[in-house]
């Protein structure tokens, strides 16, 4: 049994399938981000601007002098190879054979995912692009699109407009999303990862699959109005940051393809043109329902 | 004679300001997507995952 289903992913639809006796299908928040299939594509296909097949088969890591890049703590690495660029994916609770290789064109527009199906033993369907996979094939698109994901929670206001609550593991970026739910007219798309595009003059806040332990994870844009850097404070106050610091703050949490020279520099750009065209500051908060009214007052 | 005051700047120009050197704090271990946030794990075998087949634990 083989399938076929798409997503759409901060406006990036991908299409996935898959061949032989390998049942796919999105999972977990990713389901929220189902792209709907496209009639003049044929049945379930969706009009996708990067195909992926998805096969079971023997992923093998490859010789070291191929390796361009290492995430430490044995989660995955980067190769030269395949269609352009492998990545090979391990688990400390599946031994040291990679359960899954993907293989994607130099643009990454084109991908195969290999799977070990010994690694999938009654977990089917499978997911074919599960964590880190999908948020890695998103950041590469992203840096050759004018875009860039923020670790950050975010919301739209019921002004239409979007503010996005930044920082590192720790600084508060699900607190302040659960402060934010139940808000008249606020809807929040992300208490983790958001994904900020520049389109024309207009900088748009994403919602992704990518949630954290408030598990809010919503579909949906907003044109960006601010980008409030967060940090714990005894007391509200909110301090604006100039272009330079509010860049620098930025490059600090969010994901951009290390090892990629281009994608390096074009992340660096987008931030330069989100800093220029949204406000950023830098917000110490209490974690209590005064917090949300501070940043609505100021 | 010594003059502390800096001069005023030029009608139109942003008056001088002394470089100031700040350090920003980066997270490797989050920003390349490296590890996860609950079980240091990633895949199929998130036994406590609420999605198996798709790992929903990020790394921070």
């Amino acid at each position: 049994m083989s399938g076929s289903f798409g997503l759409d992913i901060a406006g990036i639809r991908i299409g996935l399938s898959s061949e032989g006796d390998l049942p796919i299908a999105a999972a977990g928040a990713a389901t929220k981000f189902v792209a709907e299939a496209d009639d003049a594509e044929g049945p379930a296909q969706v009009r996708a601007q990067v195909r992926v097949n998805v096969r079971w088969g023997d992923p093998v890591e490859p010789g070291a002098n191929d390796r361009i890049f290492d995430s430490g703590k044995g989660l995955w690495r980067l190769y030269r190879g395949g269609l352009g660029r492998r990545f090979v994916f391990t688990s400390s609770l599946l031994g040291p054979a990679p359960y899954q290789l993907a293989s994607f064109s130099p643009d990454f527009t084109e991908g195969e995912v290999v799977l070990r199906r010994g690694a999938f033993a009654g977990r089917l369907p499978v997911y074919p692009l599960q964590y880190p996979l999908d948020e890695l094939l998103v950041v590469h698109l992203l840096a050759r699109g004018g875009g860039v994901a923020i670790h950050g929670s975010g919301l739209v206001d019921a002004d239409g407009r979007a503010t996005v609550f930044a920082g590192q593991s720790g600084a508060g970026k699900t607190t302040m999303a659960r402060l934010w739910l139940g808000q008249p007219g606020v809807q929040v798309l992300s208490d983790e990862r958001v994904v900020l595009r520049q389109e024309g003059g207009t900088i748009w806040m994403y919602g992704t699959p990518w949630h954290g332990d408030g598990r809010i994870s919503n579909p949906g844009r907003a044109p960006l109005a601010r980008i409030c850097l967060l940090r714990h404070a005894p007391e509200n106050q909110m301090r604006p940051l100039t272009a330079s610091q509010a860049v620098a703050r930025l490059f600090a949490c969010c994901f951009p393809p290390f090892h990629d020279a281009g994608g390096l520099e074009a992340v660096l750009a987008t931030l330069e043109q989100i800093a220029a065209r949204c406000a950023c500051v830098e917000l110490g908060f209490v974690p209590d329902a005064s917090a949300p009214a501070f940043v609505r007052a100021n | 004679m010594s003059n502390e005051t800096p001069p005023e700047a030029p009608e139109g120009r942003k008056p001088y300001e002394k470089p100031v050197l700040s350090e920003v704090a980066l997270r490797p271990e989050e920003a390349v997507l490296g590890n996860c946030k609950t079980m240091g794990v990633a895949g199929p075998a998130e036994a406590d995952c609420t999605s198996l087949g798709g790992c929903m634990t990020f790394g921070s």
